[in-house]
This record gives structure tokens, sequence and C-alpha cells, in this order.
């Protein structure tokens, strides 16, 4: 059986790695073999832990305030770190040959942006919480800063600047809970476990629980991103290289829709309550703007990008719409989009490395020439349509199903939100018709090559994943349903009839 | 439960023997080539049929079979389980059973194609999900099958996807069933909010048992119009029936096996599975009615003005899946279900029929260039006339029998209104049928290509769909001419009927027969007037602009391109350009300009000159002294 010292490796794996990496001596290909190893070696570590339920560490580290160095694992945490462990694998294979410049910082700044990740999803600590949260950002304004397209200094400093401003807010709200807890009871106190049982038997008046609850919000919301604080996301995906994309999309946004549920609505559930009918609309105008947008572009990734805006607006809507299933689905629907989406941005490096440009009249009649290319594409472009039989199709409708039956929110907001399964076929199928279909337009497409081993290592794992997930979710949902039931007994007194 | 587990090896047998064939065949297809292919899709299909037959011979009904749990919801939740019961064993038999003939016949159709592996695995992946959608006994299941089905009808009709109209085809068919399915999905939501589950069985068993607030029956309303809206969707009814006509852009076999004979009548399957909810709202069964006679009559009068033979069985099969509607509205769930049996049978004949046409005469679509073809394609031409003569019903073919059954309960009915769209519906459709026929097979060949008879896979399915659209009227034959109603009995636990012709015995067969022979005559006559019109017909017709909206389908296609997708299309690039770019990038960047240009003056105050900063700290210093003399007191 595991013991809390596992949490200790968990926790420290991703650091040594990035110390590993960076001291790698000799010429590229060697840092690249070690660096993967490595990831791999990390996501075995994490694979381990597959039947843990609930874990914590706890050390003493400056009692005064109250900071204790405290690590906390549940499903929530524990199904988003298999997930960025995996991405961060794939997206490390995948640089292999494909980036050339620094690799070593390249690598390292990967290994480093999955430690402060799995840090940031660990820690029970608000202190460190926040640390970590503000910490995510500077690896991945390296990779975007150095290792992006042209425009990426305009990109990375949008989406550094958008998202640190957007955390400033919950620094307050964070001091403030932290200063409430202190008058309340005379203790210091930033574990966020203590302040959580806390808060069950004694909740904050709902004025305080909704300022400070809008301060969490502010920050989550830029992260995910919501309607209207999306625009850094197209920005910073179009400038990305392929691999940050796949992690930016895959797990940065994740922490925003995680923050939500881990945070946000158990800490103020009352103010959640409160605010739920105008961030349902939110989350409705995202998903109806991201899918008309996305159907606009004429650059492949920023559809991409929208879609994503799309496809979190459900999440965020599964979340305020407060049901237990809707919740079920909208963790679901996290893994899934990190799942589908990720592979999506694979599959547009691939192209891009061959050709050199992200513009979609740059190809065209690619079945012909690339018919396994787009076998896959086709398969992701099910998920992210979500379709009955992968995984996307699970998440969606037990967000939809689940939020329908809410008392929180009105029904009309799922009803809108459905509108969106519309709209997502529009778009998907406008960029596999304009990709694949029809003749080869441009004689450079005639000379592309199919896919290849590497390709085949890339995708399969992720294919195989739209389906198990899509049609044995209980494997995952299992777990993620106790932890759901868990908080919904604390909160459910708050929330409407 | 020894036998259930031996069921439920079956079961699996059938459903998953297309599901991995697909596979194969996609990844296989091309190294072992179209010999391997050909046998294994077809006798793959053969054994699921042979599989579903068993269970249908043996099994006693209902028989429900679970597998695994696939969705949790909370309190309940949604299994991976098959319910067999008349209902859903019938159409898998017809699914099944018309699915193999077309798998035969297809390996002669799509002989040398480059894409022949992929066609199986695409043609099997179909009937995989068809045999879902018939019988999962969850909506959820079912909505898998149903949106599988959607996923191939788009695979296929973008099947030579080299050119773009069939890659459009694809598209529209696509978005235009997702349509149909948020409806779908919406009823699931609704129904979940009044039954707390999805399992069809126990929310039919709730609805039977009656009992609903006020608030429930909002809720179940709107359920069934969400139905109906998809079942609209998948059948192409009106609004949505736009896709159908447009399907016709994949390979003839498809378009008979999917886009005739099975896939369209899905709607129909839906609405008699759910009758019991729908019986809680006789207003929406109207509806249901009037949609169905109002497309059957309108795609009616599209066929009589098309050229293109498949646009015609396209518009005609439009039209007949009308009649099942009107059936299922008028609460006859059995003699729409009779008719869609009997139409599965001469429907996917007439296509398989057209097929072997435009195969002789490599790939001729247009009527206008055919002509005389009845010596040259013998076999393809006597099965055709029976084809032609049961849809037109002729008594005693399978098509005259069913369609019957519909005519008699809409005049039992006695809503004029009714009467009126299905009695000139069935003579428009005689006309248009006997038109086709005369313009492809007699008069002189008008074509350019040298016509020849198809290979025996084609010609020898084409035989049996003959007999079957011969004979099928067996089936359902009515007590009152001495039959025994086989059909009626079967499904008579599942289904109820609402129309009781409570006559005495003389007097009801007296009128059946009445209604049999006006029926009849309305048929021959269309195929009369036919004849004569088009007996010397030389190429040319309908030049009057008169016809205009009649050939150009009503101009619908245009008017959804005018209000729906330009408004979407306008709406998307506001959002785009105006609201992210120009407002939101707008407060976004101006206030990091307006950050950016306040530092730059501030950053003039820091000059680095020893000189201003203590003239600032002087001023600095008169400041707050003058502070200090205004605040004594």
């Amino acid at each position: 059986m595991l013991n809390s010292n596992y949490l200790l490796v968990l926790f420290a794996f991703p650091f040594l790695a990035t110390l590993i990496v960076s001291m790698v001596r000799g010429r590229g290909q060697a840092v690249t073999w070690v660096s993967i190893a490595l990831a791999l070696g990390y996501f075995i570590v994490v694979l381990l832990g597959l039947t843990v339920t609930e874990l914590r560490y706890e050390a003493t580290w400056f009692l005064p305030l109250g900071l204790k160095y405290g690590l906390y694992l549940d499903s929530y945490a524990y199904y988003l770190i298999l997930l960025s462990s995996f991405l961060t694998l794939l997206a490390l294979f995948y640089s292999r040959g494909v980036v050339e410049k620094k690799i070593t910082a390249y690598h390292a700044l990967f290994h480093a942006l999955q430690a402060t990740v799995v840090a940031c999803l660990l820690c029970d600590d608000l202190v460190f919480f926040y640390v970590f949260w503000e910490a995510m950002l500077i690896p991945m304004y390296f990779i975007i800063g150095v290792w992006g397209g042209q425009r990426r200094l305009y990109a990375t400093m949008k989406f550094f600047l958008y998202t640190f401003a957007g955390s400033l807010f919950m620094l307050l709200g964070l001091i403030a809970v932290y200063i409430y807890y202190y008058k309340a009871t005379g203790v210091w106190t930033a574990s966020f476990q203590t302040l959580m049982e806390y808060f069950q038997t004694n909740p904050m008046p709902v004025t305080v629980q909704s300022w400070i609850f809008l301060t969490f919000v502010l920050s989550f919301a830029i992260k995910v991103p919501l309607f209207p604080f999306h625009t850094w996301l197209p920005d910073a995906h179009v400038e990305a290289p392929t691999a940050g994309s796949v992690i930016l999309a895959g797990i940065l946004l994740k922490m925003g829709t995680y923050g939500l549920m881990r945070f946000a609505v158990p800490l103020f559930p009352e103010a959640a309550q409160a605010f739920a009918g105008p961030l349902c609309f939110l989350s409705v105008v995202g998903i109806i703007l991201g899918a008309l947008v996305a159907w606009q572009q004429t650059d492949i990734k920023k559809l991409i990008a929208y879609s994503s805006v799309s496809h979190l607006g459900f999440v965020t809507l599964g979340i305020f719409m407060m049901t237990e299933t809707g919740w079920n689905g909208a963790y679901l629907q996290m893994i899934n989009h990190g799942i589908s989406t990720g592979a999506l941005f694979l599959l547009v490096g691939f192209l891009y490395d061959q050709r050199h440009t992200r513009d979609i009249s740059a190809y065209g009649g690619l079945a012909k020439i690339l018919p396994m290319f787009t076998l896959i594409l086709v398969v992701m472009t099910l998920s992210s349509v979500a379709l009955p039989g992968t995984n996307g199709f699970v998440g969606e409708f037990l967000i939809l199903l689940g939020s329908f039956q809410s008392n929180t929110a009105s029904w009309i907001w799922v009803v809108l939100a459905s509108v969106g399964v519309i709209l997502g076929v529009i778009y998907m199928l406008h960029m596999i018709q304009k990709l694949c279909y029809g003749k080869p337009s441009k004689p450079e497409v005639e000379t592309m090559t199919d896919l290849t081993w590497k390709e085949w290592v890339l995708y399969s794992p992720l294919v195989a994943l739209v389906f198990f997930m899509g049609i044995y979710p209980i494997w995952f949902l299992g777990p993620i349903q106790e932890k759901t039931a868990g908080i919904f007994a604390t909160i459910a007194p708050f929330l409407a009839k | 439960m020894e036998e259930q587990s031996h069921l439920q090896c079956i079961a699996a047998l059938a459903v998953l023997l297309p599901l991995v064939g697909s596979a194969l065949w996609f990844s296989l297809g091309k190294k072992f080539g179209e010999k391997f292919v050909s046998i294994g899709a077809v006798s793959f299909l053969a054994l699921s049929f042979a599989c579903i037959a068993y269970i249908f011979f043996t099994a006693t009904l209902p028989l429900r079979i679970n597998f695994f749990q696939w969705l949790p919801l909370g309190t309940s939740s949604v299994s991976f389980a098959f319910l067999f019961d008349p209902l859903s064993l019938a159409l898998s038999m017809v699914v099944t059973g018309v699915g193999t003939l077309i798998h035969l016949y297809a390996t002669g159709y799509m002989h040398g194609d480059a894409g022949f592996g992929r066609f199986f695995s695409y043609l099997n992946l179909f009937v995989f999900s068809m045999l879902m959608l018939t019988l999962s006994d969850s909506l959820p299941g079912l909505f898998l099958g149903w949106e599988g089905v959607g996923l191939c009808s788009y695979l296929l009709i973008s099947f030579w996807f080299t050119d773009e109209a069939n890659a459009s085809a694809g598209k529209k068919a696509f978005i235009v069933n997702r349509v149909g399915d948020f409806g779908f999905l919406l009823a699931m939501f609704c129904i979940f909010k009044v039954f707390g589950a999805l399992s069809i069985p126990e929310i039919l068993q709730t609805v039977q048992a009656g009992n609903f607030s006020g608030d429930d029956l909002f809720w179940t309303r709107l359920a069934c119009f969400g139905l109906v809206l998809g079942a609209a969707g998948k059948s192409a009814q009106i609004p949505l029936y736009v896709w159908l006509p447009d399907a016709m852009a994949g390979p003839t076999p498809v378009s008979a096996l999917i886009h005739a004979a099975t896939m369209v009548t899905a709607g129909v399957y839906l609405c008699c599975r759910m009758q019991p909810l729908f019986l809680l709202h006789l207003d929406v069964l109207n509806v249901i009615a009037y949609m169905g006679a109002i497309t059957a009559f309108f795609a009616a009068t599209i066929a009589i003005f098309q050229n293109d033979i498949k646009k015609v069985l396209a518009y005609s099969t439009i039209s007949q899946l009308g009649y099942m509607f009107l059936a299922v509205g008028l609460g006859a769930p059995v003699a729409a279900y009779f008719h869609l049996i009997t139409h599965a049978f001469f429907k996917a004949l007439l296509f398989l029929g057209a097929g072997s046409v435009i195969h002789g005469l490599h790939h001729e679509q247009d009527m206008r260039h055919m002509g005389g073809l009845r010596t040259k394609m013998p076999i393809t031409f006597w099965c055709m006339t029976i084809g032609v003569l049961a849809i037109a019903g002729v008594p005693p073919l399978s098509g005259f029998v069913s369609k019957d059954e519909i005519l008699h309960n809409v005049w039992g009915n006695h809503d004029w209104t009714l009467v009126a769209l299905a009695f000139t519906t069935a003579f428009m459709t005689a006309f248009y049928m006997g038109r086709l026929w005369i313009m492809t097979f007699f008069g002189k060949f008008r074509g350019h290509h040298e016509a020849h008879e198809s290979p025996w896979t084609m010609t020898s399915v084409l035989v049996i769909l003959a007999a079957a659209s011969a004979l099928a009227g067996i089936l359902n034959w009515p007590h009152l001419w001495g039959g025994s109603e086989t059909l009626g009995t079967y499904l008579s636990t599942v289904v109820q009927a609402l129309i009781h012709h409570a006559e005495d015995p003389a007097h009801a067969l007296q009128s059946s027969l009445t209604l049999a022979v006006v029926s009849s005559l309305v048929g021959l006559a269309g195929l009369t007037i036919a004849y004569f019109r088009y007996r010397n017909f030389s190429g040319e017709e309908f030049s009057s602009p008169a016809f205009r909206p009649f050939q150009n389908k009503y101009y619908i296609d245009e008017l959804y391109d005018a209000i729906v997708v330009k408004n979407l299309r306008m709406f998307g690039k506001f959002l785009w350009k105006v609201v992210d770019g120009f407002v939101l990038d707008g407060v976004l960047n101006g206030s990091a300009a307006l950050a950016s240009r306040t530092s730059t003056y501030l950053r003039q105050l820091q000059t680095g000159l020893m000189q201003q900063y203590a003239l600032w700290i002087w001023i600095g210093f008169l400041i707050l002294l003058l502070g200090a003399w205004t605040g004594r007191s």
C-alpha cells in the first residue's frame, strides 16, 4: 500500500527532473532521451497511485502564521496529475527532432511546468497554492516567448499579464479568507482542508462570501477562459509551439475549472448559488461565441483555440448549474478536452512541420494523400463533437443532463447550450472538408508524407482513450463520483431547492 | 440462467460482427484485395442476420439482455443492454436481411473502386449502428446508434470525397441531422426530469401507470416535440428534409440501404417505440399526422419534375416516409410499420434497379439520356416493373396492401384534409413512377454509351427483392380479405391502435373493398396518364417557367441559405471582428496602452539631473508646508 511518502515522491519528482535535465551535457539527442525517460518514469510513478482514494502529508513550515507544508491527494487532483504526466510525455516525445533551438532549456521548462502544475494540484495550503499558481506562468511564458511563432512576444505578454492580473485579485481573496479565519478563531491557518471544515459549520455572511468568491472566480475565469476573458487564448495558442499548445489546452486551462470545483464553490456555496445565473449566462455565451467564431477562422490553430472556448463553456456551465451529475460530467469533460484537443494540436503540428503554414486553404484533398492522418483527425473530431461512443459524448451528456435538473439556475441555459451541439459539428466538419476533402489543390500537398511510427506511438494511446472512456467511462467516473458526492453533501444545504 | 447467457452471446455476436468487420475491412482491405473484403463483408452480415433470426424464432419475448454499465446518472444509470421485442426484432430482421442483400449487390457495383475496402468498412459500421439503434433498451443507447448511422451516412455520402459537392452534401446531412438530434437530446433531458430514468421499458411502464401532475405533462409534451424534431431530422420530414435529396451523391447501394430502406425509417421506429408517451399528448400526434401528410404531398409534387433517376426516388422516399408518419400520427402504428417493411423491400429494389441502370450506362443518371433499356437490360427491367407496380399501389403487390391499410385508417379518421392529401399523393406517386419507368425502359435509347446488363451479384439481388416486394403483403393481409394480419398480431403487445373500425363485418368488408378498388384505380390512373404522356418522349420537357418552382424544390434550400446560414455566418463574423477584436481586445490593449502611455509621461520625471530632483524636493516641501499652514487650528 502506498503511504504518504508517495505524495512526496509525486511532488518532488518533476522538480528533480527539471534539475537533471538542465544539467545534462552533450548533444541534443542525449537531453531529449533523458528528458523523455524522466517523463515516462514520472508517468509510471503516477500510475502507481491509481488505487489511491485519499492521501495526506503534513510537515510544519512556519507555524506562527499557520503555514504548513501540507500535501493532499484525492481523485480530483489525481486524474489531472495523471493527465498532465501523460500529455507532458507525449508533448516531449513529439518535440523530438522537431525543436532544434536551445533543446536543454526547452525540455527543462516543460518539466518545470509539470512541477508547478503538480505542486499546485497537490498542495493543501493556500499560500503554497498561490505561489505555484503564479509560478506556472513562468515556464509557459518562456515556452511561448522563445519557441513561439512570429507574434510570440505580443502573445506571451498578453497571456502573462492577463492571467497575472487576474491572480492578484485572488491573492486579495486569499488574504481575506486567511484573516477572516484568524479573527473568528484566533488561530492562523492556511490549510485548505481545515478552512473547508470550519466554514461548513460556520459559513461566512453572504456579502463577505460574495466578494471573496468574485475575486476567486475572476482569477479562475481568466484561466479557463470564460467569456469575456478569453481573448488571450487564441493569440497564445496560435503563437505557442505545438507542444506548448498541447499543455496549455490540455492542462493549464483545466487549472481554472479545477480551482472552481476545488476552492471557489465549496468554500463559498451561497455566493456561488447567488451568482449562478450570470455565470451560466457567460458560459453559454462562451459556448456559442466560441463555436461561431471558430467557424470563421482560416488559421487551423485559431479554430481549435476557439473550439476550446466553446468546450470549456460546457464545463463551466456544468459547474455553475451545481448538480452532482453535471459536476461528474464537467470533470470528465476536462480530461476529455485534454485528450481530444491535445490530439488535435498534435495533428495540426504534424501538418505544420511539413508545410510550415497553418492556413487552412494551403491544404485540401489530404484524405487522398494522408489517409491515416485523416482517419485520426476524424476520430478526434468525433470526440470533439461529442459523438456517442466517444469520450466527448459522456462528458457533454452528463453535463447537460445533470444541469437540466438543476434548481440553481434556469433550464433554458441548458437548451441554449445544446445549440452548441449543432454548432460544434458545423465548424469541425468545415475544417475536415477544407483540409481533407476535394482535390489536392497545391502541388506541395502531394509530396506530404503520411504517419510514421513516431506518430503512431503518439496517437494510438489517444485514440484508445477516446473509445475506452466513451464506452467504459465508469472506470474514471467511479472515483470521481465519490468525491463529487462528498462535496455536494457539504454544500447541498446552501443550494436552492 | 443457462439460456440467458447463451442468448447473450448470440446477441453480442449479431451486433459485434459488423463492428469487427468494419475495422477489418478498413485496415486490411487494401492488402488482401476485393475478394477477401467481398466474401468477408457479406458473410459477416449473413451471420449477423442468422443470429437475429435465431433469436427471432427461439426466444420468448420480450427479452432483455444486459451487458455492462455505461453512464452513471446519480441514483439511476444507463447500461449497454438490448431489448428484444417484436418492434425491435422486426426492424433488425429487415436491417440485417436487406442489408445482406445490398452488401452482396455492392460487391458487384463497387467492383474496381479504389476505396473498395473503405466502402465496406463504412457499410458494416452502418449496420452495427443501426442494430444499436433498434436493439438498445435505453434512450442514450438508441441515441448512440442514431448518431452512429448519421456518421456513416456522412462518411458514405462523401465517399467520393475528391468531388467537393459530395463532401458538402455529406456535411449538410450531418448538420441537418444534428438539428434533429438537438431535439432528441432535449427530449432525453425532459424525460429524465419526469421519470428519473432513461431505460425505455422503465419509462413506458411509468407512463402506463399514469398519474402525472400538470408540471410533468409540460415536460412530457416538450419531450414529445423534441422526439418529433429528432424523427423529422432522421426521416427527412418537413422542415428538415433538405438533406436527403443531396444525399444521393453517395454510391447507389448506400442510397438503397441507408437513404431508403433502413436509416431514414428510424424516425418512424422511434415514434412507435415511444408510442405510450405520445398517447399522453394526442395533439402532438396530430402534429405528426399533418407533418407526414404535408411532407408526402409536397415531396411528390417535386418528384414529378426531377430528371435525375435517383432524385425521383429520393423524393419518393421522403413522400413514402410521410405516409408512415401520417399513420403513426393517426394512431395506426401497425400500418406504419407494415409500410416501413414493404417500403424497405420495394424501395431498395427500385434504388438497386436504378443502380443497375446507372452501372449499365457508365454512371449516367439523367433519365432524358436513357430510354429503350427494356431489351438491353431485361432482368433489371422486369424487376423494376414489379417495384414500380408495388409502389404505385397495384394489387396484390405489397405496396398496395400496406398503403391501402394507411389509406383505410386515414379514411376512418374522417379528417378530409388528410384524406385529400393522402389520395392525391397516391395518384402522384403512380404518375411519377410511371414516368420514371417509361422514360427509362421504353421509347428510343437517347444515351451516349452502350448499355449492358449487370453482373449476377447485382441481378440476383434484384430478383430476390422483387419477389419480396411482390409477396410481402402476406405479412399483414387483412382479416377481411381472408388474411391473418400476422404482423398486427405480432406487434399487438407493444403498440396499440387508436382507430377502431367498429362496424358490422359485412359492411366493413364492403367499405374496405370499395376503398381498395378506389385506391387501385387511383394508382392505375396515374400509371396510365404517365404512359400516354411519356410514351413518345423526345428528351425535352418542362421548359415553361411555370414549372420552375417545382424543379427548384420550391427554393427551400435557397431560403434556408438566405435566412439561416448567411445570417449565422454574419453573426459569427460580427462576434469575431467586433465583439472579440474591437470591444474586448480594444479594452485590453487600451488599458495596456494607457499604462504604457502614463509611464512614458511619468518616466520623464526621472531625468537623472540632480538639480531637477532637488527642485522636486523643494516643491514637495513647499506643498507640505502649505498643507501644514492651511491645516493649523
